[in-house]
């Protein structure tokens, strides 16, 4: 069963700039701090608003230990704001493609995506298939800022390939 | 600036006096955080593939 989300910039921008930000639509609840919803409308637009994500705010301040960790960890207002989100919400799913927030958040105990494991769940949940998501990875480099490494997106190619029998 | 208290064993804590008395950094503090900044810059890259394969073993076979 699909979890609540909390969603930072990152892959409400990834996914808008690769024409999936539908993929996000079947989460019963998508939270977007007004930090972040802000940051989104002057990077990227055309990603908002979205019937499926609510923006939230204005967000308590993070407890003093993780304000420490986010100062410690160069974390800007947006991913402190998530994780002050989260703090209320420990079921959620934190969706975020910036691997600091995602190493506190991990270690504060949530769970954490990115936009790469969005794409790949969209077979899963049957709104992609398997040839519509490889041509989608092919796709980051060229159509989306998200930056992956070329070796390990060749990587997360081949495991799509192998998973699926489709001849690389 | 934020402050984190954090314990440390004896014996590294004694290490880090050591760099510090050496004259290698100004205290204690500037140490810590120079050794923070450069675990950070060193393992982004080694995250990066963690965070990653994570992503793929969830989006292929996880729930939610």
């Amino acid at each position: 069963m699909a979890k609540p989300v909390v969603c930072n910039a990152g892959p409400l921008i990834h996914l808008d700039q690769l024409g999936s930000l539908d993929l996000l639509s079947d989460f019963p609840s998508i939270s977007v701090p007004e930090t972040v919803w802000a940051e989104v409308t002057h990077h990227r637009p055309t990603a908002l608003p979205q019937p499926f994500l609510t923006k939230v705010g204005p967000v308590a301040a993070v407890a003093s230990g993780v304000a420490a960790l986010c100062r410690a960890f160069s974390l800007d207002a947006g991913e402190a704001a998530c994780l002050a989100l989260l703090s209320g919400m420990p079921e959620a799913i934190f969706l975020t493609d910036d691997a600091a927030a995602r190493l506190v958040a991990g270690n504060m105990g949530f769970e954490v995506h990115g936009t790469i494991g969005v794409l790949l769940r969209s077979i899963r949940t049957g709104k992609r298939n398997p040839a519509q998501v490889l041509q989608l990875l092919d796709e980051i480099p060229t159509r989306s800022s998200l930056y992956i490494d070329r070796a390990l997106l060749a990587q997360v190619r081949g495991r799509l390939c192998q998973e699926f029998g489709i001849n690389s | 600036m934020a402050t984190v208290k954090v314990d440390l064993p004896e014996q590294l804590h004694e290490q880090l006096r050591d760099f510090v008395a050496h004259g290698w950094f100004s205290n204690e503090g500037d140490l810590v955080q120079e050794a923070i900044r450069r675990f950070l810059e060193s393992r982004a890259p080694e995250l990066m593939s963690r965070f990653i394969k994570e992503d793929v073993d969830w989006g292929l076979r996880g729930n939610g």
